[in-house]
């Protein structure tokens, strides 16, 4: 499982790089802007969605399926490998991400950004969830090149939902039912972000059961 | 001793093709060549060997295992050579190398070093750069470095020169000096066969026409050439692939007693190059005289 990883890192180090100079525009772009409070989630999720479907498009284009399907490794040990590098590259970007907005909170200067906190990790993690766990099956099945464009707009719609809630709920906070989240929230502060988390989670699994059924079922 | 390769009746049935009961057994020790034209069959074979198409029904046992029970295993045992390159463009031999490498248990670097120096294959290259004939030999330089026992070869010199394919059928001889070892080796090219093979696969339609010993097979077949007044019905009946013209007709024959003994001294009897073998097994009988 390990090797399939580093495989992946290998083929995605140029990505990191440039995910790294993405961080640092965002932050600085974003760090006194409406966005200033989902900057951290912005930046890591952009990261993690350009590094794993970067990874799987590079598979894709170069058709290495064959040559990854004759090396002494299972096809569930490679579906099990695409999915824990979500986990894995989503990590890596939250490190990343956190590591630059801890500089420019450490450097004296116009940019003291707030240091990213469990908020922000969630979020992330919730986001790139979901945008793994219903892009990697369509990826698996191979359906065809518009699938890619679907999956630049599950992007984008994704990346402006957290701005999009922030937003709904300043607009509408009389209502009774963003009231009554909001009470739920200040009673119970991780209710909400860990209950998305599950859920999260749970669509995972499940993508994760029809990504390995088509793979078992595929003729390369 | 156990072959290193027998596959039982294998079928699989596509939308336009079928592939139908194949059966061929490779023993320790040998270089088995699979021919058949384009579309016959061979790589279709190669990937239900390597577990990479579901089958319809029979077996295939590597190494005396089963190849989908003990994929794992039988897969750290066998190197694969493709007829295209399914690696990574944008990275480098280096690179590619330590993404495959770290899969096998007896990866031997320093066998790889060699191989590359042996090659002149330069490892800070990225495999888009490189020729068709490089990509070629770094794919045999990974298949060789992990001690593999079984290589598996479709279509390795299609498109490459005669020179490259001299010098890799010498580094598969060179590999056979090891009698553990096996290739299955498909190609179109029958010459590079007749060089190295010691037993020949014959399929055509998705079937297996022969599967015997070169040397079998030459005894086996006779090209036949007479005049056309030979031709009549218990003639025909012993012949393929009957090619007639103005002047007479040329034909081959696995019959070789009974077509001997039938037209004695009167026709002309030659051995026939597994191309030709080839050739006139695959067509059909007709005339082709000048009109």
């Amino acid at each position: 499982m390990f090797q399939l990883i580093k495989r992946e890192l290998i083929l995605q180090k140029k990505m990191l790089w440039f995910g790294l100079a993405y961080s640092i525009f965002l932050l600085l772009v974003f760090h006194n802007s409406n966005f200033g409070q989902v900057a951290y989630i912005m930046a890591a999720y952009a990261m993690s969605y350009m590094i794993i479907i970067g990874a799987v498009q590079v598979e894709h284009k170069n058709n290495t399926d064959l040559v990854l399907n004759s090396l002494p490794i299972t096809r569930q040990e490679i579906v099990q490998g695409k999915y824990l590098s979500v986990l894995v590259f989503t990590a890596i970007a939250l490190v990343i991400v956190g590591v630059v907005g801890l500089i420019f909170h450490l450097i004296p200067g116009p940019f003291n950004y707030r240091l990213i906190n469990f908020y922000d990790v969630v979020v992330t993690m919730i986001a790139v969830l979901f945008l793994a766990g219903i892009s990697l099956p369509t990826y698996f099945k191979s359906i065809g090149q518009w699938i890619q464009v679907f999956n630049v707009f599950l992007f984008i719609f994704i990346f402006f939902v957290p701005i999009q809630v922030i937003e709904y709920t300043v607009k509408n906070s009389q209502q009774p039912f963003v009231a009554g989240l909001a009470r739920l929230a200040r009673w119970q502060p991780w209710f909400l972000s860990l209950s998305g988390m599950v859920v999260m989670l749970l669509l995972f699994f499940i993508s994760y059961f029809i990504s390995l059924r088509i793979y078992l079922n595929k003729d390369f | 001793m156990e072959p290193i390769l027998a596959v039982q009746n294998l079928s699989r049935a596509f939308k336009d093709f079928k592939l139908d009961q194949v059966s061929l057994t490779l023993p320790r020790g040998y270089i088995m060549g699979l021919v058949g034209p384009n579309g016959a069959g061979k790589t279709t074979t190669i990937k239900l060997i390597m577990n990479l198409i579901r089958r319809d029904s029979g077996d295939i046992f590597v190494f005396g295992l089963d190849n989908r029970t003990h994929q794992k295993e039988i897969k750290q045992k066998i190197g694969f050579v493709y007829d295209e390159n399914y690696f990574y463009e944008n990275v480098t031999l280096e690179e590619m190398k330590q993404i495959v490498a770290p899969f096998y248990q007896d990866w031997d670097e320093r066998l790889f070093r060699k191989y590359l120096m042996d090659f002149d294959l330069p490892p800070r290259k990225k495999i888009k750069d490189l020729s068709r004939g490089m990509k070629t030999k770094f794919s045999l330089a990974l298949a060789l470095s992990h001690r593999a026992e079984l290589i598996l070869m479709d279509e390795p010199t299609s498109g490459l020169d005669p020179i490259f394919r001299s010098e890799l059928l010498e580094i598969l001889q060179r590999e056979m000096q090891d009698d553990r070892k096996g290739i299955l080796f498909s190609t179109h090219i029958t010459s590079d066969l007749e060089k190295i093979a010691d037993y020949i696969c014959f399929i055509n339609n998705g079937q297996v026409v022969f599967t015997n010993t070169w040397d079998k097979i030459r005894e086996e077949y006779l090209i036949v050439k007479g005049p056309k007044e030979l031709l009549h019905q218990p003639v025909r009946d012993l012949l393929q692939g009957i090619r007639e013209n103005d002047f007479g007709f040329e034909a081959l024959t696995d019959k070789t007693d009974k077509i001997k003994s039938l037209l004695d001294d009167r026709a002309v009897y030659e051995h026939p190059s597994l191309d030709q073998i080839i050739v006139f097994t695959g067509r059909r009988d007709g005339d082709v005289s000048a009109h």
